[in-house]
């Protein structure tokens, strides 16, 4: 090879050094940016749950003297069914829609952390969200809700009890370091412009101190998702861990821990699967011998008129405020 | 492993280059072979493990043929070949048409003879056509003698196993044998990158995106639902990109990754949308496989030596086969048929003109325009066939692609908008700009010249280099693509 050669050569080589150091450097700096933006902006594109879920993260996490008479802790159909204003005491509703005892579980930890224990504490999950954790993922590693040491806890506890919605798959570096887990939710967002709703959202969580509705129909026939997706109870196994580590930690606080079922619609009573009535209402039996849990009340029906949707009450949120209240008085 | 997964772009292809190249550079020639193989075997084994004894097996069986066939008289030669491709055609007779086989035998004899679902080996016909390939050549004293780990590296080189190019040992070997692909260039690494991210590109952004209209046109045709003109001809238009962006995105990744190792890879496409008749077509598409049907099947067959109706004969058998080849299933039955009878009529008319005396290389840019339409639309009716379950939700789709009565109306909603911008997009791109091999290859002057100035001026314009600017590019694009890759999805080939 002569040395004209050799240089057009060495020339050659350099400009593709340079060529693949530029495309990465630029690579790195867009995808920084992506991930950066995507992670840092979720009010404006995620659904109206990530206010939601937001609002008590910063409840919890928030340090406070005020001593709360109530603290309701549970899943979307208790968000829409315990309105704290219509309390004369200091109540709070820290509810969040697709959670489960695992949530749970943090949110009265972090709680007591940063506020005076409350006298008394109210759980409130559907037959769903003690079978499988639907939204983990999803919701709880996505919107940033629990600090990493817990959800390092969470995925640990995962190796001893098996959860059929988590599944053996540990996601969490996904949704640190891939954009990819977000931008289905961002190109939604963008289309239904979710920013202008969940500043509403926002604004209403603080004056109705926790409380949201999910529908807002004035009575509906439709039918819950106990009836659409399930025909028997079985629990899960790393929900059932949480949910009696959750009641023990309350009661080792002092707090008295009671149940209630939010009710389901009469056209979801007509059709739920008598199995799942009796073997979930025999769990939380059993969970309440257990840990001295006091039943406000089992699996009941209201009303369609009472419903905003087919899981969530509407109309009916008064009564079921009220009925949580007298059981606590 | 997928080449559009976050494993394989950012564990498997670094630790893969690295080490071969760190083990290369110190001079350990024989180590750093058998670690891309090791490595080959490894990829090969990602989906399912148990899959890694029948290549192994599959690879020492035709090595030890090969071997035999370097030596020995003609009748035992032809003995070791003859028994060779039997075996070889059993085993993938076994694993992918026995079902189909006994099926078809149950309904036609209303017998109820049962065989388990047998999985298909992944790449099993890609492997073994490629080994048949070399017995032949092997047997015509084409092939010198290579030792097993080159064999071994020939057969599984990770960027062309799965779903090819399907390579001749000729053009294989030697490369391998050279000693300079083991010292790191910087250039392969440039211009192998950028085609294997411009195929990253093609996948995941225009590929998978037109699968999301495709998938359920096919579905509902399946399910007998009737179908309207627009929605027929939207799912059929939105296969047949899907299928090249798809595939040829595929072999562009296939080339690129083998470029970075320093190895050249045959061309797959040659932007075959832009053929003028439907020979054209298959001198574009899948050239691979086009060249293993013309040199094994075809001129086997007589080709067109043995007088014109045996040739249109041949000519249907061989794309009989092929769409065999694909997959057992009538449907790809009915697809070679098709392009077998496409494939007669274009040598019929061009026998009728060359007998009236018309000059054939006479084109017109009129005519050149026409002819790429009429053969664009020919092929959009074959790939129903090919993507349809079942030859009833095939004609279920012609039939409504052919009634124009059911043109009542195109959905103004923004979906159906954002799909018909999506299909002229990839118009534009398959008709008017340059493949990926015209755009990085300067070198390749045949490509880059074109009939017409205008794209010619195109693709120099065009014209890709290691620059600051092309780096920029490359760069963004890469981050558009890892940022809708959530929606990671097979590549259509794999299937066969």
């Amino acid at each position: 090879m002569n040395s004209k050669s050799m240089h057009i050569d060495n020339k050659s080589e350099s400009n593709s050094i340079r060529f693949v150091l530029v495309a990465l450097i630029t690579f790195i700096i867009f995808y920084s940016i992506s991930l950066f933006s995507v992670q840092s902006y979720q009010m404006y594109y995620e659904s109206r749950e990530y206010p939601m879920w937001l609002h008590v993260k910063s409840l919890i996490n928030g340090k406070s003297d005020v001593k709360q008479k109530l603290v309701v802790i549970g899943d979307s159909r208790a968000k829409a069914g315990y309105e704290p204003v219509l309390s004369d005491d200091n109540t709070l509703n820290l509810a969040v829609g697709g959670s489960t005892p695992i949530e749970g579980y943090y949110i009265l930890k972090t709680f007591l952390r940063n506020n005076p224990v409350p006298d008394n504490l109210v759980l409130s999950y559907s037959p769903l969200h003690l079978a499988h954790s639907m939204f983990f993922w999803e919701r709880t590693v996505k919107y940033d809700f629990l600090p990493d040491n817990e959800l390092d806890e969470i995925v640990g506890e995962l190796k001893q009890h098996n959860d059929p919605g988590i599944g053996k798959e540990n996601l969490i570096w996904k949704y640190a370091y891939l954009t990819s887990m977000y931008i289905s939710s961002v190109v939604e967002g963008v289309k239904k412009k979710r920013w202008i709703i969940n500043d509403k959202v926002k604004i209403n969580l603080i004056s109705s101190k926790g409380h949201a509705y999910f529908g807002t129909r004035h009575g509906v026939s439709s039918l819950n998702g106990e009836v659409k997706l399930a025909h028997d109870f079985n629990s899960s196994e790393l929900i059932n861990y949480y949910f009696i580590k959750l009641i023990e930690l309350a009661k080792s606080k002092s707090m008295k821990v009671s149940w209630y079922t939010m009710p389901f619609n009469e056209a979801s009573c007509k059709k739920v699967s008598p199995e799942l009535v009796k073997n979930f209402n025999k769990y939380i039996q059993l969970i309440s011998s257990k840990t001295e849990m006091n039943v406000i009340k089992n699996i009941h029906c209201m009303d369609n008129k009472y419903f905003g949707d087919g899981s969530h009450v509407y109309m009916g949120s008064e009564l079921t405020t009220k009925d949580i209240l007298l059981a606590i008085e | 492993m997928l080449f559009n997964s976050y494993e394989f772009i950012f564990v498997f292809l670094p630790i893969t280059l690295i080490l071969f190249f760190l083990i290369g550079a110190k001079g350990h020639h024989k180590i750093a072979m058998t670690w891309l193989v090791s490595a080959s075997l490894f990829f090969y084994g990602w989906w399912n493990p148990a899959y890694l004894g029948l290549i192994m097996a599959s690879m020492l069986f035709n090595y030890a043929l090969g071997v035999g066939l370097c030596s020995g008289t003609r009748a035992q030669k032809k003995a070791i070949l003859i028994s060779g491709i039997i075996v070889n055609l059993s085993v993938i007779g076994y694993f992918k048409y026995a079902n189909f086989f006994v099926d078809n035998l149950n309904s036609a004899l209303e017998s109820s003879i049962h065989l388990e679902l047998i999985i298909l080996p992944l790449a099993i016909s890609f492997f073994t056509f490629q080994q048949i390939t070399y017995l032949v050549d092997a047997y015509k004293g084409e092939t010198k003698e290579y030792d097993f780990l080159q064999y071994c590296l020939f057969v599984t080189f990770f960027p062309q196993l799965i779903a090819g190019p399907i390579v001749h040992h000729k053009e294989m070997m030697p490369q391998f044998s050279k000693e300079s692909i083991y010292l790191l260039k910087y250039n392969n690494l440039a211009a192998g990158g950028t085609i294997f991210l411009l195929g990253l590109f093609k996948k995941v952004v225009i590929a998978d995106s037109f699968a999301l209209y495709a998938t359920p046109v096919f579905e509902l045709a399946e399910a007998g639902e009737s179908l309207t003109f627009f929605v027929a001809w939207g799912g059929a238009l939105s296969y047949t990109f899907q299928l090249y962006f798809d595939f040829s995105g595929y072999s562009d990744m296939a080339i690129g990754l083998a470029r970075m190792f320093g190895i050249k890879l045959p061309l797959n496409f040659n932007s075959p949308y832009k053929a003028v008749n439907i020979i054209d077509f298959w001198r574009r598409w899948h050239m691979t496989l086009s060249r293993f049907l013309r040199d094994y099947v075809y001129i086997p067959l007589g080709g067109n030596k043995k007088g014109k109706s045996r040739r249109y004969i041949n000519l249907m058998i061989t794309m009989l086969l092929g769409g065999l080849w694909h997959g057992a299933g009538w449907t790809f039955v009915a697809w070679g048929a098709l392009h077998g009878f496409y494939l007669m009529i274009n040598h019929g008319w061009r026998a009728f003109r060359k007998k009236l005396g018309m000059d054939l290389s006479n084109r017109t840019a009129l005519g050149d325009m026409l002819s790429i339409v009429i053969t664009f639309l020919a092929v959009v009716v074959s790939w129903v066939f090919f993507r349809a379950e079942s030859f009833s939700a095939g004609m279920n789709i012609i039939m409504a692609m052919s009634d124009i009565s059911s043109a009542t109306g195109i959905n103004s909603s923004n979906v159906a908008k954002l799909h018909i911008l999506l299909i002229f997009v990839a118009i534009f791109i398959v008709w008017f700009m340059p493949n990926t091999q015209t755009l990085v290859f300067k070198s390749n002057e045949k490509l880059l010249k074109s009939r017409y100035q205008w794209m010619s001026f195109i693709n120099n314009k065009l014209q890709w280099t290691p620059s600051i600017s092309w780096g920029v590019i490359i760069g963004m694009m890469f981050t558009l693509t890892l940022i809708i890759l959530e929606r990671k999805s097979e590549f259509l080939y794999f299937q066969f």
